[in-house]
């Protein structure tokens, strides 16, 4: 009788001493990943470096596909041709329900110009040994950097895993004239490939020069497209949407339309523009729709409801407060999107000048030898260099 | 219209009409029962309990419907008939008496106060799960193994708030994590790269 409670007592002793040694070690692999989907991409990177056991499960290629599926679009904000990102995750902002919405002064701490504490991390620096980054364009949570002005260097990354693959420079100038060169990056789903694109407008009547590379190719590639000749300028980078690459474009006139270029047909298409509200304008994505914005006063925004029928241009209103869920408000400089049910947001500049960057992605772990189609594509990790001012916060 | 709502209020009646009669459908057939069960079956028996039995033997006893709003593993159990009302209780293994006895705890709650406002049911779970790490793992396990898909969201919500902000070495402290797994030179490459994460 004795020994049989002896034994009993012993046993649970024993399986107590067991889990208090191995708790993490015992949860299956589906329950650990299961609150790894759910923490913000911070913190992943940081479960990653924990364990080996959870570093076996989060470099698992089919994870980084599920967090996908979880992530919530987040915001990465710049200063002028600096190398250095701010992640601003949805998750770690703190959204008060205050009606003057003053929850975005947080966000803002560092984009004030003397601003010496940096509220915002993570922070990313891709570094290029005092190179400056001229231009940053996203796609699909990637960023295409392109890190001097005549297009010598120029790369593709995803800024969280450090992973980048540099691009082939770009064919000469031949032309003798002054030209402005504007870029596109995007993808095209057909063909599941990623496209960088280059446009030459030259002044005195030299024709456009369309150049284009498939991310994994080594070549870039001159398209012949056909385009009204009075097309004298277009906005220097492009925004993606739905397979397409879109710019600004002006005429002799004056007057604005948007120039498409759908990957699939290789053509330029043109869009009218809504209303004739004056010249300050802009062009982004905005919750699946094409969106334009007029920096007037006051300020009007008006998406595409249907992508391609102009027809379809609607007006939203900023500054309503008529749903509760989801409002639209200006604040400073800028306009901000929040839809609380959705939990997503989004921040755009109003102000034309770019001394601020402002990147909508993303996040997304997936390896880019997974995404990028092509023969020997060298990926190289930005952490794994051995540059001397390499830090990651 | 109403010949199909009628057919349908019909069909609904039907078991507690064949229960009246003291008569059962068992695999097809149409079994006479014990006349014990006539009264329970003209009560109606709303309160229909069933037994769960922990691992440590001990039998507890829950209303149906509580359960099987809760559990999908009870609710498939009961559906598919190879639960026996009358004799048999549902053994579970893997849950111990007192996780057993907080699981059915939550669940009642959950049911009996469907309707309360988000704040208080909010205050009632967070003083549901302020248990120390042994007690939230078994309830894990236990929200795990029986399917219950609310618990196992509250808890995934605790744990992601003991990860998220922290750094690597409070992480491995909360988790106990006494052997992480790297070699030294992983271990170092890790530090070297992330410096700010430890």
């Amino acid at each position: 009788m004795i020994k049989f409670l002896f034994q009993s007592f012993f046993v649970r002793w024993m399986r107590k001493l067991q889990i208090r040694r191995s708790y993490v070690a015992s949860l299956p692999a589906d329950i650990i990943t299961d609150i790894f989907v759910r923490l913000p991409i911070k913190s992943v990177l940081i479960c990653r470096c924990v364990c080996k056991h959870w570093n076996t499960l989060i470099s698992n290629p089919n994870f980084a596909k599920l967090l996908l599926t979880y992530t919530l679009p987040a915001v990465m904000i710049r200063r002028k041709h600096s190398r250095f990102f701010h992640l601003v995750e949805y998750d770690r902002i703190e959204w008060h329900e205050r009606r003057n919405n003053t929850l975005f002064s947080g966000v803002f701490e560092v984009l004030k110009p003397n601003s010496s504490s940096i509220k915002l991390d993570p922070k990313f620096e891709i570094p290029l040994l005092g190179t400056k980054v001229y231009a940053v364009l996203v796609c699909n949570g990637l960023f295409y950097l392109s890190c001097s002005n005549n297009g010598d260097i120029s790369l593709v990354c995803n800024p969280i895993t450090g992973e980048f693959i540099r691009l082939p420079k770009h064919p000469p100038i031949l032309k003798p004239c002054e030209c402005e060169i504007s870029r596109g990056f995007g993808f095209h789903p057909k063909t599941n490939q990623y496209k960088v694109m280059r446009i030459l407008i030259f002044k005195h009547d030299h024709p456009m020069v369309v150049e284009m590379l498939r991310v994994g190719s080594t070549t870039w590639i001159n398209i012949e497209v056909d385009y009204p000749k009075n097309l004298i300028s277009i906005s220097r980078f492009s925004v993606y949407l739905n397979g397409a690459l879109h710019w600004l474009g002006k005429d002799v006139d004056g007057n604005v339309s948007i120039w498409a270029f759908n990957f699939d047909t290789e053509r330029f298409q043109s869009f009218s523009i809504p209303s004739d509200q004056g010249p300050k304008v802009g062009i982004h994505e905005f919750s699946g729709f094409f969106c334009m914005t007029y920096y007037n006063e006051p300020i009007t925004m008006w998406i595409m409801k249907r992508y391609g029928i102009e027809e379809s241009w609607t007006p939203i209103l900023v500054n309503s407060d008529r749903n509760i869920n989801s409002s639209i408000t200006m604040f400073h400089d800028y306009i901000a999107y929040h839809d609380r049910e959705n939990k997503e947001y989004k921040i755009f500049r109003t102000d034309c000048s770019d001394n601020i960057q402002i990147l909508c992605l993303v996040p997304t772990l997936i390896p880019l030898k997974d995404i990028i189609i092509g023969d020997n594509v060298e990926v190289h990790n930005i952490y794994s260099l051995n540059y001397p001012k390499l830090r990651f916060y | 219209m109403e010949l199909l709502c009628i057919r349908q209020w019909i069909s609904g009646l039907l078991p507690t009409w064949l229960s009246a009669w003291c008569i059962k459908p068992v695999g097809g057939a149409l079994v006479r029962q014990e006349p014990e069960y006539i009264l329970l079956a003209l009560m109606g028996s709303p309160l229909k309990k069933i037994m769960l039995c922990s691992s440590e033997k001990e039998i507890f006893s829950v209303e149906e419907q509580v359960m099987v709003q809760h559990s999908v593993i009870i609710n498939n159990m009961i559906e598919d008939g190879s639960y026996n009302h009358e004799e048999s209780k549902i053994p579970l293994d893997c849950v111990d008496s007192k996780t057993l006895k907080k699981v059915i705890d939550y669940c009642t709650h959950h049911t009996h106060h469907h309707n309360d406002n988000q704040e208080d049911l909010e205050a009632w779970d967070a003083q549901f799960l302020n248990v120390d790490s042994n007690g939230l793992y078994d309830l894990l396990m236990a929200a795990n193994y029986l399917e219950i898909r609310n618990l196992l969201d509250l808890i995934y919500g605790t744990i992601k708030n003991m990860i998220k902000g922290k750094k690597i070495d409070e992480i491995r402290r909360i988790f106990n994590i006494k052997d992480h797994g790297f070699t030294p030179e992983e271990e170092e490459q890790n530090r070297k790269e992330y410096p700010h994460f430890y």
